[in-house]
C-alpha cells in the first residue's frame, strides 16, 4: 500500500513535471484558484455514497488543459477531505470521465462543457469553471474577476441537484446565480 | 418607659453596639465574600463570553479567509458593533497580514503587528486574545479580539451598589430589631438599676424591684429584693436598739443632771456653811468679845473695889447686862446656825394669820410707838411656819425699831408668774411667786448699804441708839433662801425702807390676784 502510494506520487510528480515542461508557466491567479479549489473541499459536504470506502481517495479532476501547473498538486499535497486523501486526476478532453468528486472544467466551448456536465449528471461531483456562463449552463461554481480579485459565483440549485451540501459560509462570500 | 425611648441607657447602647457590630461584621464579610466570588466568576464569564464570541467570529470568517474576501470578513467583524465593549478586532490571513479590521478606519498601527497567537488574557484594563481561525484542520488565519472591562466594571459597580444597599438595609433592620430586642435584656436591668437608685437616693428600703423573667436577671432581682427585705428588717432592729440606747442615755443623763444639781446644791450649802463658819469666827473674835471685855473690865473693877459696896452694885449690874447680851447673842447664833441645818416639813401658811399673831405679840410696842400696820388680803403659801413667823416678826420689829416718828407699816402681796413679776436674777422662772412688799416710813439708809444689811452682824448704827444683835436681817435672808425665795431692799435716808420678798406660791392663787 505504502509502496503503491509512493509510486503514484512519483508518477504524479513526473507527469506534473512533464506538463510543466510542455506548457508555458501558469498565470499567478491559478495559485489562488488552486487554494480556492482545495478550500471548496472544506466548505462542501459530499454524501457517504460518493466514496467507496473510508480510505478511498478524494479525487480532484481536471478536464481540458491543466492551467495550474504544479500549484494544485502542491496545494493538496498530503491533504485530506475527512479521512479521504486527495488525489488529482487529469482527464483528457473527450475521454471518459472516471469517478471524481470535484471537477475543474477548463473547456472553452459551451457545447463541450454541456457534454461534460450531462455526463456528470446523477453523480456527486462539484463542478468548477471559469467561463462567463458556466453557472447558468449547469455548472456549480464559477471563478470571475472583480476589482482585480477572484470572486465566486455559485448556483445552489445545481449543487443541491448533485446531493452536495454547500456551507452557507461559502454562499456568503459568493455571488448567487439568479434562477 | 417614655424616658427610655428618648434617651437610651448605657446598657442599652452597649447591647445595641454588640448586636450591630456583630451583624455589621457578618454582613460586611458576607457581602465582601460574595463580591469577591462575583468578581472572580464574572471575570471568568467575561473571558468565556469573549472566547465564545471569538469562536463564532472565527467560524464565520473562515470562508472569507479561505476565499480571500476581506469585505465579507469586514462584514462579519462589523457584527461586533452589537457588543459595545469590543474596542478592537481584526483578522490576519495565513501570511500574518491584516485582512480585516474593526472598527473600520482604525489605524493599523493599533493592532498587533507581528501576530503570535496567545490565549485570552487580562492586560492593562482590557481583555484580549489572538486565536487561530481554523477550518477543519487547516489554519486559515488569526483573529484578534480586544474588549474593555466596562461591562465587568458596570456589573461590578452595580453589584457593589446592590451589596451596599443590602448592607445598609440589613444594618437598618438590625438596628431596629436590636432596638426592640435588646429591651428584653435591658428592661429588667434598667428596672433593677432604677430601684437601686431610688434605694440609694432616698434610703427607702421598702421599694421592691419588678421581676420580668425567670432568668439570671430574675434571679438577681429576687436576690436584690431579698437583700432589701433584710436591710429593712435590720434597719428596724437598729432603729429600735438606737431608741432604746437613746432612752438609756437620756435616763443616765437625767440621773447625772440630778446628781449634779444635788452636788451643786450640796456644794453651795457647803460654801454657805463655810461662809457661816467664817462669820462665826468673826463673831467669836469681835462681837462676842465686846460683852466679854465689858465683863472682864467690870469684874476687875469689882475686884479693886471689893471694900466699897456702893459702886459694886452698879458694876455687877453692868456685868449681868453684858452676860445677858452675850447670852442673847449666842442664842441667836445658835438659832441662825440651826436654820441652815434643819429640814422641816412645808405646810400651808395663811400669811394673814401670821401677821395677825405678830401684831398681837407686839401689841404693847405698837401702843407705845403709836404705830399703824396696814395689810391687804395676803395669800396662803407653802412654808415652814416658825421660819415665816420669824421672818415677818423680824421685819416688823425692825420697822418699829428704826423709826423717828410714828411708824406706818404697809404690807401688800401680788401673786404672779415669773414673767409678770420683776424677779431677782437668781430665782427659778418656772413657777409662780408671791411678791410681798413691806414698806415703812422709818429712818431708812443710804442706797449703797442695800447689799450689806443682809450680812450677819452688820450694823449701820450704834448699839446705844438702836440696840440689836445685827443678826435679824441675816436671818430673814436665810429664811427666804430656805424657801427658794429672794429678798431685796430699797431705801431712802430719812424717808423709809421697802423690803421686797419673793416666795414660791401656789399657782391656784394666780387667777384671784391676776392684775389683768
Amino acid at each position: 500500500m505504502q509502496m503503491k502510494k509512493y509510486i503514484t506520487w512519483i508518477l504524479i510528480w513526473l507527469s506534473g513535471l512533464a506538463l510543466a515542461q510542455a506548457q508555458s508557466p501558469p498565470a499567478p491567479e491559478f495559485s489562488i484558484k488552486s487554494v480556492f479549489i482545495y478550500n471548496f473541499t472544506q466548505f462542501v459536504e459530499w454524501p457517504a455514497q460518493a466514496f467507496t470506502g473510508p480510505d478511498s481517495p478524494f479525487i480532484i479532476g481536471i478536464v481540458g488543459a491543466n492551467p495550474f501547473g504544479t500549484y494544485l498538486l502542491e496545494t493538496v499535497a498530503g491533504e485530506k477531505v475527512g479521512s479521504h486523501p486527495i488525489q488529482v486526476h487529469h482527464f483528457q478532453e473527450g475521454t471518459e470521465l472516471k469517478e471524481c468528486h470535484l471537477l475543474y472544467i477548463n473547456l472553452p466551448d459551451s457545447k463541450k462543457i454541456k457534454t461534460v456536465l450531462t455526463a456528470l449528471s446523477h453523480r456527486h461531483t462539484l463542478t468548477v469553471g471559469d467561463t462567463p456562463f458556466f453557472t447558468r449552463e449547469g455548472g456549480m461554481i464559477r471563478f470571475f474577476m472583480r476589482n482585480n480579485k477572484i470572486r465566486l459565483e455559485i448556483n445552489p440549485a445545481t449543487v443541491r441537484a448533485a446531493q452536495l451540501t454547500i456551507s452557507s459560509k461559502l454562499l456568503n462570500v459568493a455571488e448567487i446565480t439568479a434562477q | 418607659m417614655k424616658g427610655n425611648k428618648q434617651k437610651t441607657a448605657p446598657i442599652q447602647r452597649q447591647l445595641m453596639r454588640v448586636i450591630l457590630l456583630t451583624s455589621g461584621v457578618v454582613l460586611l464579610l458576607t457581602c465582601a465574600a460574595l463580591l469577591i466570588y462575583e468578581y472572580i466568576t464574572f471575570r471568568q464569564t467575561v473571558k468565556n463570553q469573549l472566547i465564545m464570541l471569538g469562536e463564532i467570529i472565527a467560524a464565520n470568517s473562515t470562508a472569507a479567509l479561505a476565499f480571500d474576501s476581506p469585505q465579507d470578513a469586514q462584514e462579519t467583524l462589523h457584527a461586533l458593533r452589537t457588543n459595545p465593549h469590543i474596542v478592537a478586532a481584526c483578522l490576519y490571513d495565513k501570511q500574518g497580514m491584516l485582512f480585516a479590521t474593526y472598527p473600520l478606519g482604525m489605524p493599523t498601527a493599533r493592532f498587533p503587528q507581528s501576530p503570535q497567537p496567545f490565549e485570552y488574557r487580562f492586560a492593562n484594563g482590557y481583555l484580549e486574545g489572538l486565536r487561530p481561525v481554523v477550518q477543519g484542520r487547516k489554519q486559515l488565519g488569526l483573529l484578534y479580539l480586544k474588549s474593555d472591562l466596562k461591562a465587568m466594571d458596570e456589573r461590578f459597580s452595580r453589584y457593589t451598589l446592590l451589596a451596599a444597599l443590602v448592607v445598609g438595609f440589613s444594618f437598618g433592620l438590625a438596628y431596629l430589631l436590636s432596638r426592640r430586642l435588646q429591651r428584653t435584656i435591658s428592661q429588667p436591668i434598667l428596672a433593677l438599676a432604677q430601684t437601686a437608685a431610688i434605694v440609694s437616693r432616698e434610703h427607702n428600703y421598702t421599694v421592691r424591684a419588678t421581676k420580668y423573667q425567670e432568668d439570671e436577671i430574675g434571679l438577681l432581682t429576687d436576690a436584690f429584693n431579698y437583700m432589701l427585705t433584710q436591710i429593712d428588717q435590720q434597719n428596724t432592729e437598729i432603729l429600735a436598739l438606737n431608741q432604746q440606747l437613746e432612752e438609756k442615755i437620756k435616763a443616765r443623763t437625767n440621773q447625772l443632771e440630778q446628781t449634779n444639781t444635788e452636788l451643786t446644791l450640796v456644794n453651795s450649802k457647803l460654801v454657805k456653811s463655810n461662809q457661816d463658819l467664817e462669820q462665826f469666827a468673826y463673831v467669836a473674835s469681835h462681837d462676842l468679845q465686846e460683852p466679854l471685855r465689858k465683863i472682864q473690865t467690870f469684874a476687875e473693877l469689882v475686884e479693886t473695889s471689893l471694900n466699897d459696896a456702893g459702886p459694886i452694885q452698879g458694876y455687877v449690874g453692868k456685868i449681868r447686862t453684858s452676860a445677858e447680851r452675850m447670852s442673847a447673842l449666842i442664842k441667836s447664833v445658835l438659832y441662825y446656825s440651826r436654820l441652815s441645818n434643819v429640814d422641816q416639813a412645808f405646810t400651808d401658811i395663811d400669811l394673814n394669820v401670821v401677821v395677825k399673831h405678830i401684831q398681837t405679840d407686839f401689841e404693847l410696842l405698837f401702843q407705845d410707838k403709836k404705830a399703824t400696820l396696814l395689810t391687804m388680803d395676803l395669800p396662803v403659801i407653802p412654808g415652814i411656819p416658825l421660819q415665816i413667823n420669824q421672818l415677818f416678826s423680824n421685819l416688823i420689829s425692825n420697822a418699829l425699831k428704826f423709826s423717828d416718828k410714828d411708824p406706818l407699816i404697809r404690807i401688800s402681796a401680788t401673786v404672779g408668774t415669773a414673767n409678770q413679776l420683776n424677779l431677782p436674777k437668781n430665782l427659778a422662772t418656772d413657777k409662780a411667786y408671791v411678791e410681798l412688799v413691806i414698806e415703812d416710813n422709818g429712818i431708812g439708809f443710804e442706797t449703797h448699804y442695800a447689799d450689806k444689811i443682809f450680812t450677819i452682824f452688820q450694823r449701820l448704827h450704834g448699839q446705844q441708839k438702836y440696840p440689836g444683835t445685827g443678826i435679824g436681817l441675816a436671818l430673814c435672808k436665810k429664811i427666804v433662801e430656805n424657801h427658794q425665795g429672794a429678798i431685796t431692799v430699797s431705801s431712802e435716808l430719812g424717808k423709809g425702807t421697802t423690803f421686797f420678798i419673793y416666795l414660791p406660791a401656789y399657782s391656784t392663787n394666780l387667777n384671784t390676784t391676776d392684775p389683768a
